[in-house]
C-alpha cells in the first residue's frame, strides 16, 4: 500500500477529508494533532464548576467584601463608551469565549459563584436581601431607600445646570442643606420618565440593590435662586456662569402643570466619592474586595429577570454607580444602580419604541433573519400598532410579545447573557414575593394625575410578574422557600409551589414524590412516597435513621431528600438534611 | 472493506474522544467535591482561624431552620458572620476556575480594551464630536467629503460670519482638497431676510474655483467602449447668483444665472490614455481652454414626503430648465430640460419601502452649436448605473430609473440619534443618447446590488453599497443618502 494510502487508512475519515482537500501529508498530520490538542484544551476548560452542595457549617449570609481599602481610581463612562463596550468588546469577548460556547452546547452553563449552600445570594456591598426574605409593610415598601427627608418645599438654591442634551436638569440645595439632582419629564410626555423612575427605584430597592433616594417633587419658578458659583454646560461644551436665562431655557423644555408648578424627580446625591460605573464583566482590579468577576455574580446576572419585569432596557455601565463610602470606620466601594428613567413605558425623552426589550440596538441575530428573508420578514413587534401607547404618562408597557428569557436590553451585556436557570429561578423568587397590594403601593408613589394610569400600570406589572414566575418556575421543579418546623415529635418540611401560586386556570400538578436516602453510592432508601400540599412530615424515627446514615465521618448524619412532581421525574429539587443527634434536623443544602 | 471499517472506527473514535474526556473530567471533579469535608466555597477570611468540617461545640437543638432572615437568631448570626468577615469565595478559588483557552483568546482584547475605552471616554467628555460634526457653533468648522464623483476623500473647512454681522446677511466660504487632488474653493454672500419672507427666501452670490484633476471620459453614446477610457483635467472658475424661495415644505422654486470659464487639459489618473490621445477640439467640442458659458435657469420642486431627508412614503418632483450660451469665440448653445421624479411606496408598513426615481436630462442644441463634452449628461455616478465606472456613459440626453427596495434591519438607539440600519437591494437602468434613433432597448444598461444605510433621526448618515454591472463590481460609500 502506498504511503499516502496508509496515512489515509490510519487517519480514517479525517485523513480522507484532508486528502480530498489536497493537503500534503505533513500538514494533515499537524492538523489532526492540533485538533486533538484543542479538544483537550476545551475539555480542560470546562471542568465541572459545581460548588459544594451542602455543608454542616452555617450558610454564609454576608459575603464580606467591605474590608478597609484605599480609594480606587475613577472609571469614566458615557453613552458612546457603553455602546462600544457592549456592542463590540463584550460581544466579541462572549463570542471568543470558547469554553462558554462549549458549555452552552453541552448544556453545562457556568453557574454563579456568589451563592451559598441554600442557593441564596449573601448580603454584600452589591446586594442586601430584602423582599422574599423579609415582610414589608405597605409604608415600608413605599418608603424604599428613602431614609432622609424629601426636599423641603420653599427656597431652592440652584448649584449647577445643564442646558444642552436630551435631558436638561439642574442641581439644587434645599433649606435643609440637602443636595438633589432635579430631573424632568419631556414636554410632550408629562409624568412619563419621573413616574417610571420612581416605581423602578422602589422595586430595585426591594429586590435588594443599592439605589438612590428619589422623590416626586413639585416646585415653582419663584422658588429657584441661582447660586453665585453655579455653572452651566453650554452649547460649546464649555462651563460658564449660570444665568436666569439659562434657567428659563431649561424650564422651557420641560412639562409644566396646569397650576403653574413644575414636577420633577428629585434624586438625593449619594454620599461618598464617585468612582464611575460598574462593568458588567471583569472586575475592578484596584479594589481588593472585588474578587468575583461580575459576569459570574448571581445578583448581576439576575438583572436580566429584574430588567425584563421593569423593562429596564438601558442597563449599562453609565446607569450604575460605584461610590467610595465610609461605614463603621471602614472605607470601601459600594455598588449602586441609578438612572431608571428608561424603564416601563419610558425611554427617558419619549415613550418606548415597540422594539424595546425585544431587540438589542444592534441586533445581529435579528438582522440576519431579516436579511435571509430579503427584508420580507419583519418582527411583529416593530409595528407601532402591534403594541400601542396607553397614555403619554405611562408609555408603551404591556405583555404583548413578552418572553422573559428572550428579553433584551439595548446593549448586549456579558453577565446577562450568562444567566443560568438557577440564577433565573432565584430572581423569580424575588419577583414572586411582591404582593398585588405592594405593587399597587409602589405604583402610587409615581403620583400619576390620572387614576387610569395607575390602574393600567399596576395591572401590567402584575401580568408580567405572572409570566416571569410561570416561565422560571417551569424551567425547574418550581418550588422554593423551604422551611423546616418542629411540631411535637415530628419535623415538617414545607415549601412554596410557585407554579401553583401563579397559575391561572390550568391545573397544576401539586402531588409530589419524595425519596430520602443517604449520600453513599449504594445508600439504601430511608423513605419514599407521595404527598400533597407542599408539606412533608419527617417523623422522629426517620430523623433517627438520618442521623445514622453515612459510611464515613464526612457524610454521617446527612441525607438527601429528592423531590419531584409526580410524573415529572426530570425536574427535581434536592434538600440536604442533617441530624447530628437523632433529634434535631437542619437543612444544610438545597439544589434545584 | 478494511478501509471502510478503519474509516468508521476513526470517525467513532473522533466523535467519542471529546465527550468521553469531558465526562471523565466532570466525574473526577464531582468525586472531589463530594469527598472533601472542607467547604471549598466558604473559606474564611484572614481574621478567622481555619474551621474544621465538623463543629466541635455543643450545638443547640434546632427547632426550626429556615432560609428566611427575620428572626432574632438570624440577626445574631449575621453579627457573628460580620465579625468573622467571611468571603463566599477567595481569590484563589477564582483563579482555578478561569478557562485556559478562553483567557488566551481574550488576551488581545483585554490588552486593547482599557486604552480604547479611556480614549472613548475622553473623547465623549470633551464632546469633540460636537466640534467636528455637530451644530456649527463656530465661525470656522472642518468639512469632509468629496468634490465630485470619485474625487477621493477630502478635508477642508467652511467659514461663515453667521450672525456676527447681521442676522440677514452672511459672508460664507469654504475650501476642500481631496486625496486625488481635486479641489473646490468658494466665497460669497448669503442673504436670508428675516422680516420679509421669514427665512424662506435665500439669495446667494458665490464665486467658485473648481479643480477636477482626473475626470474620466470614454467617448459619447450608449455604446462607448471601456477601452477608450481617457482622463482630462478641468479647471473651472465662475460666479453664480441664485434666488431660492421655499413657499412651504412642499413647494420650492428658484432661479439662477451662472457664468463659468473652463479650461480643459490632459488629466492625471491611471488611465491608459490621456484625452488628447483620442480626441481633439474638432472631434470633441469643449476640449479647449477658455470655454466660457453663461447659463440662466429656473426650477420648481414639489413634494409630499413623510420625512424629507429619509422618506418612507410620498413623492417629490423637480422640473428644471436652463438656457446656456457661450459668450465670446465659442459656439456653444443649448437648452437644458431636467426632470427628477421620485416616489416611495411602503409595502404594508414603513418597515419595507420601494423607492423609485426617474431621471431625465435633455438638451436641445441651438442651430449648429454643440454641447461641450464636459457638460454632457452622464451615467455612472453614485446615484446612476452604480455598478459602472464613473461617468461611463455620456451623451446629450439621458433617461434613468432607480429601483430600490429598502427594509429595516436594526433598530439603533433612538435617544442617541442613531435610529438604526436599513438594508437595501437595488437595480439601476439607464441610457444616454444623442438622438432619438439611439433610444433602443438594446442600448439600455443595467446594474444591481445591495448594501446598508445607517440612519439618524432626520436623515441618512452613511450609505454603503456593493454594486455590480456587466463590466465590473465594487463597493461604494457616501455620506448621506442616494435619493
Amino acid at each position: 500500500m502506498p504511503k499516502a494510502q496508509k496515512e489515509v487508512a490510519f487517519c480514517g475519515v479525517l485523513g480522507e477529508l484532508f486528502n480530498k482537500l489536497g493537503m500534503d501529508l505533513m500538514l494533515r498530520n499537524k492538523l489532526i494533532i492540533f485538533t486533538a490538542i484543542i479538544s483537550m484544551f476545551l475539555s480542560l476548560s470546562i471542568q465541572a464548576q459545581r460548588p459544594k452542595v451542602y455543608s454542616r457549617e452555617k450558610p454564609i449570609k454576608i459575603d464580606f467584601d467591605m474590608e478597609n481599602i484605599k480609594q480606587p481610581k475613577s472609571i469614566g463612562t458615557g453613552y458612546l463608551y457603553d455602546f462600544i463596550d457592549g456592542t463590540i468588546f463584550q460581544s466579541t469577548r462572549r463570542n471568543l469565549d470558547v469554553a462558554h460556547k462549549f458549555r452552552k452546547v453541552s448544556g453545562k452553563k457556568k453557574e454563579s459563584i456568589n451563592v451559598n449552600i441554600l442557593d441564596q445570594v449573601p448580603d454584600s456591598s452589591w446586594f442586601t436581601n430584602r423582599i422574599s426574605t423579609q415582610d414589608f409593610s405597605i409604608e415600608e415598601i413605599k418608603r424604599g431607600s428613602n431614609v432622609n427627608p424629601k426636599p423641603k418645599s420653599g427656597k431652592l438654591i440652584v448649584l449647577r445646570g445643564k442646558t444642552v442634551g436630551a435631558t436638561p436638569g439642574f442641581w439644587v440645595r434645599d433649606e435643609n442643606g440637602q443636595t438633589f439632582i432635579l430631573k424632568f419629564d419631556p414636554k410632550d410626555f408629562p409624568e412619563l420618565a419621573s413616574g417610571a423612575e420612581m416605581i423602578a427605584t422602589k422595586m430595585f430597592w426591594a429586590f435588594g440593590f443599592n439605589v438612590p433616594e428619589n422623590h416626586i417633587f413639585h416646585f415653582r419658578r419663584e422658588d429657584l435662586e441661582i447660586s453665585e458659583e453655579a455653572q452651566v454646560t453650554g452649547e460649546k461644551n464649555k462651563k460658564r456662569g449660570m444665568t436666569e436665562a439659562d434657567l428659563d431655557l431649561i424650564l422651557s423644555k420641560i412639562a409644566r402643570q396646569s397650576d403653574g408648578q413644575y414636577r420633577s424627580l428629585a434624586s438625593r446625591l449619594i454620599d461618598g466619592s464617585p468612582l464611575g460605573g460598574i462593568t458588567f464583566s471583569g472586575r475592578r482590579k484596584d479594589d481588593p474586595n472585588d474578587i468575583i468577576p461580575h459576569e459570574i455574580r448571581r445578583d448581576v446576572r439576575a438583572l436580566k429577570v429584574f430588567g425584563a419585569w421593569t423593562e429596564h432596557n438601558d442597563l449599562r455601565v453609565g446607569n450604575t454607580f460605584d461610590v467610595f463610602v465610609e461605614e463603621d470606620g471602614r472605607k470601601f466601594v459600594r455598588h449602586y444602580l441609578i438612572d431608571f428613567g428608561s424603564t416601563f413605558g419610558s425611554d427617558s425623552v419619549q415613550v418606548n419604541l415597540p422594539e424595546v426589550g425585544r431587540e438589542h440596538g444592534l441586533d445581529f441575530n435579528q438582522a440576519g433573519k431579516i436579511l435571509l428573508s430579503g427584508g420580507l420578514y419583519q418582527p411583529p413587534w416593530r409595528s407601532k400598532k402591534h403594541d400601542p401607547v396607553f397614555s403619554p404618562a405611562v408609555g408603551r408597557y404591556s405583555t404583548k410579545n413578552f418572553s422573559p428569557n428572550k428579553w433584551k436590553q439595548n446593549f448586549p451585556l456579558v453577565a446577562l447573557g450568562q444567566m443560568t436557570d438557577l440564577d433565573g429561578f432565584w430572581a423569580m423568587q424575588k419577583v414572586a414575593a411582591f404582593t398585588p397590594e405592594q405593587i399597587r403601593a409602589i405604583v402610587e408613589t409615581a403620583e400619576y394625575s390620572k387614576e387610569s394610569d395607575t390602574e393600567y400600570l399596576t395591572r401590567q406589572i402584575l401580568a408580567r410578574q405572572r409570566i416571569i414566575v410561570q416561565h422560571y418556575a417551569n424551567e425547574l421543579m418550581g418550588i422554593g422557600k423551604f422551611n423546616l418546623k418542629r411540631e411535637g415529635d415530628s419535623s415538617y418540611l414545607n415549601f412554596k409551589d410557585y407554579r401553583k401560586q401563579f397559575s391561572l386556570d390550568e391545573i397544576v400538578n401539586s402531588q409530589y414524590e419524595y425519596k430520602l436516602q443517604g449520600l453513599d453510592k449504594n445508600a439504601k432508601t430511608l423513605a419514599e412516597g407521595v404527598f400533597n400540599d407542599a408539606n412533608l412530615e419527617i417523623n422522629s424515627d426517620l430523623v433517627e435513621q438520618i442521623s445514622a446514615v453515612g459510611n464515613a465521618e464526612k457524610n454521617r448524619g446527612i441525607a438527601k431528600l429528592i423531590l419531584n412532581r409526580k410524573g415529572e421525574g426530570g425536574k427535581k429539587a434536592t434538600v440536604y438534611l442533617w441530624s447530628k443527634d437523632g433529634i434535631s434536623l437542619e437543612i444544610v443544602g438545597i439544589v434545584h | 472493506m478494511l478501509r471502510k471499517t478503519i474509516n468508521l472506527v476513526g470517525l467513532l473514535l473522533f466523535l467519542l474522544i471529546i465527550p468521553a474526556y469531558i465526562l471523565g473530567q466532570t466525574a473526577v471533579e464531582k468525586i472531589k467535591n463530594n469527598s472533601s469535608d472542607k467547604p471549598k466555597t466558604q473559606k474564611p477570611g484572614k481574621a478567622v482561624e481555619k474551621e474544621k468540617g465538623l463543629q466541635t461545640e455543643q450545638q443547640p437543638i434546632v427547632v426550626s431552620q429556615s432560609v428566611e432572615e427575620n428572626s432574632d437568631e438570624t440577626d445574631e448570626t449575621n453579627r457573628d458572620d460580620e465579625q468573622q468577615r467571611r468571603r463566599i469565595v477567595t481569590a484563589d478559588d477564582i483563579k482555578k476556575r478561569r478557562s485556559a483557552i478562553g483567557s488566551f483568546l481574550m488576551k488581545p482584547f483585554r490588552a486593547v480594551a482599557p486604552a480604547v475605552m479611556d480614549r472613548i471616554t475622553t473623547f465623549e467628555e470633551d464632546k469633540q464630536y460636537l466640534i467636528l460634526f455637530g451644530p456649527q457653533t463656530f465661525p470656522i468648522n472642518p468639512q469632509f467629503g468629496g468634490v465630485s464623483e470619485d474625487s477621493g476623500f477630502g478635508v477642508g473647512f467652511t467659514a461663515s460670519t453667521r450672525d456676527y454681522l447681521s442676522k440677514d446677511f452672511r459672508i460664507i466660504g469654504s475650501t476642500l482638497v481631496t486625496s486625488k487632488n481635486y479641489a473646490r474653493t468658494n466665497v460669497g454672500f448669503e442673504f436670508t431676510p428675516q422680516k420679509f419672507a421669514k427665512n424662506k427666501l435665500t439669495i446667494k452670490l458665490i464665486g467658485q474655483q473648481l479643480l477636477l484633476a482626473q475626470e474620466d471620459f470614454y467617448g459619447t453614446g450608449a455604446n462607448s467602449s471601456k477601452d477608450n477610457e481617457t482622463s482630462f483635467y478641468q479647471r473651472q472658475l465662475g460666479a453664480k447668483l441664485s434666488v431660492d424661495f421655499e413657499v412651504n415644505k412642499n413647494l420650492k422654486f428658484g432661479a439662477f444665472t451662472e457664468f463659468t470659464r473652463n479650461d480643459i487639459t490632459e488629466g492625471g489618473g491611471d488611465t491608459s490614455f490621456v484625452i488628447s490621445d483620442r480626441f481633439n477640439s474638432q472631434t470633441l467640442p469643449g476640449l479647449d481652454r477658455n470655454v466660457r458659458l453663461l447659463e440662466t435657469g429656473a426650477f420648481i420642486q414639489t413634494q409630499m414626503l413623510d420625512e424629507p431627508e429619509n422618506p418612507h412614503s410620498g413623492w417629490s418632483t423637480k422640473f428644471s430648465f436652463s438656457n446656456v450660451d457661450s459668450p465670446g469665440r465659442n459656439s456653444f448653445g443649448w437648452q437644458n430640460y431636467g426632470i427628477d421624479a421620485r416616489t416611495y411606496i411602503p409595502l404594508g408598513n414603513k418597515l419595507r419601502v420601494v423607492a423609485l426615481r426617474f431621471l431625465g436630462d435633455f438638451k436641445d442644441t441651438k442651430g449648429n452649436s454643440a454641447v461641450p463634452f464636459f457638460r454632457l449628461a452622464r451615467l455612472g455616478t453614485g446615484e446612476t448605473l452604480r455598478g459602472y465606472d464613473t461617468f461611463r456613459f455620456q451623451g446629450n440626453n439621458l433617461v434613468h430609473l432607480n429601483v430600490e427596495y429598502r427594509f429595516k434591519l436594526m433598530q439603533g438607539f433612538e435617544t442617541s440619534g442613531f435610529t438604526g440600519v436599513e438594508g437595501v437591494f437595488f437595480g439601476d437602468f439607464g441610457q444616454v443618447y444623442n438622438n432619438y434613433d439611439e433610444l433602443k432597448w438594446r442600448n439600455l444598461r443595467a446594474t444591481w446590488g445591495g448594501g446598508f444605510r445607517i440612519t439618524t433621526k432626520s436623515s441618512v448618515a452613511l450609505t454603503l453599497l456593493y454594486a455590480q454591472s456587466p463590466e465590473r463590481g465594487g463597493i461604494l460609500w457616501r455620506f448621506g443618502r442616494t435619493f
